[in-house]
């Protein structure tokens, strides 16, 4: 019982700490410290630019919606209000960016009308295809199973697929993901159980249309 | 019912695909990417603001010269119209009230 309770203590005086340690790196991010910033960049760069891969699959996608991550990161600092962890806010900038340029891309191609005929005026846009692209920390012997779930990952509703797409891609805890989509864990929890069903029920219409060898 | 087991295990298989997925990294040029964006920002936000800055006061100067351009054409004329017709207002009442025709009293004593 003792040792649970100094457990306790030794764990909430941690958290103090570190909470004491990020107030103080914030302020001098707010003061445009150049080196604060670095700092900031070298320790999320990967994560970020891998949530991103995650959603977009495509790495100069993800590239650009990193770096507009940390630009608006350095940009409003200052609105940050410390109410989640700093990496947690950082997140879910990234999420937001990247659900952004996704719906960009759809609204895009819904108005393939108004494309067409601007392609008659002027040079069509080089849009990337994402199918060509794979993650790249897929095992080779998985590429085409990889590429077949993230073709079904993006039928799911937004809310599903950002919270599988976290916790599958990513590999973020369910209290993680609960903190970037400011949901509560039960809430989560049967997202990504319902996001699992709907992908089984559409994996399964796939290879039955698909027939198998 | 063999068709339906072979379905089952493809989609397990499928679904088990992200399974020791490698998170994927950045190169270590990002930084220096990243801030050189920043700068070339800031730079381009610097132009653009001065030559709004200089837009925005050619356009009131513009604005201005041309306002007063404007008025003074406008009531100029009106201050020449204003002239003419005041001067057809007096030569009307003097006519009306004779008030120049020295005859008129000439004319009312012989009456």
């Amino acid at each position: 019982m003792l040792i649970i309770m100094y457990l306790h203590s030794v764990k909430e005086n941690y958290i103090k700490t570190k909470q004491i340690e990020e107030s103080g790196f914030i302020k001098r991010l707010e003061e445009r410290d150049q080196d604060a910033f670095k700092q900031l960049v070298n320790e999320h760069k990967d994560r970020v630019y891998n949530t991103c891969m995650g959603f977009l699959r495509n790495p100069h996608d993800a590239e650009d919606i990193s770096q507009e991550v940390f630009i608006q990161v350095f940009d409003s600092i200052s609105d940050f209000r410390e109410d989640a962890s700093l990496s947690t806010w950082i997140y879910r900038i990234a999420v937001t960016k990247s659900l952004e340029l996704i719906r960009y891309r759809k609204r895009k191609k819904r108005s393939g009308f108004f494309d067409a005929l601007n392609s008659l005026f002027n040079e069509p846009d080089e849009e990337p295809d994402v199918s060509e692209y794979m993650h790249p920390g897929i095992q080779l012997e998985n590429k085409e199973r990889a590429g077949i779930l993230f073709g079904e990952i993006e039928k799911l509703t937004e809310k599903q697929r950002v919270a599988f797409t976290l916790q599958k891609v990513e590999g973020l805890s369910y209290q993680e993901v609960a903190d970037v989509m400011e949901l509560s864990v039960p809430a989560v929890e049967s997202l990504i159980h319902r996001a699992k069903e709907n992908l089984k029920k559409q994996l399964y219409s796939y290879y039955q249309q698909n027939e198998l060898d | 019912m063999n068709r339906k087991k072979n379905i089952d295990r493809e989609v397990d298989k499928t679904m088990n695909a992200l399974e020791g997925l490698e998170p994927a990294k950045t190169d270590p040029f990002f930084y220096s990417r990243l801030s050189a964006k920043i700068e070339n920002r800031q730079q381009s936000e610097e132009v653009e603001s001065f030559s709004f800055g200089f837009a925005f006061s050619m356009a009131a100067v513009i604005l201005f010269l041309s306002l007063n351009v404007a008025s003074f054409t406008f009531y100029g004329n009106m201050f020449v119209e204003d002239d003419v017709q005041q001067e057809e207002f007096i030569d009307e009442i003097a006519y009306e009230y004779q008030v120049f025709d020295l005859s008129y009293y000439e004319n009312f004593e012989e009456n």
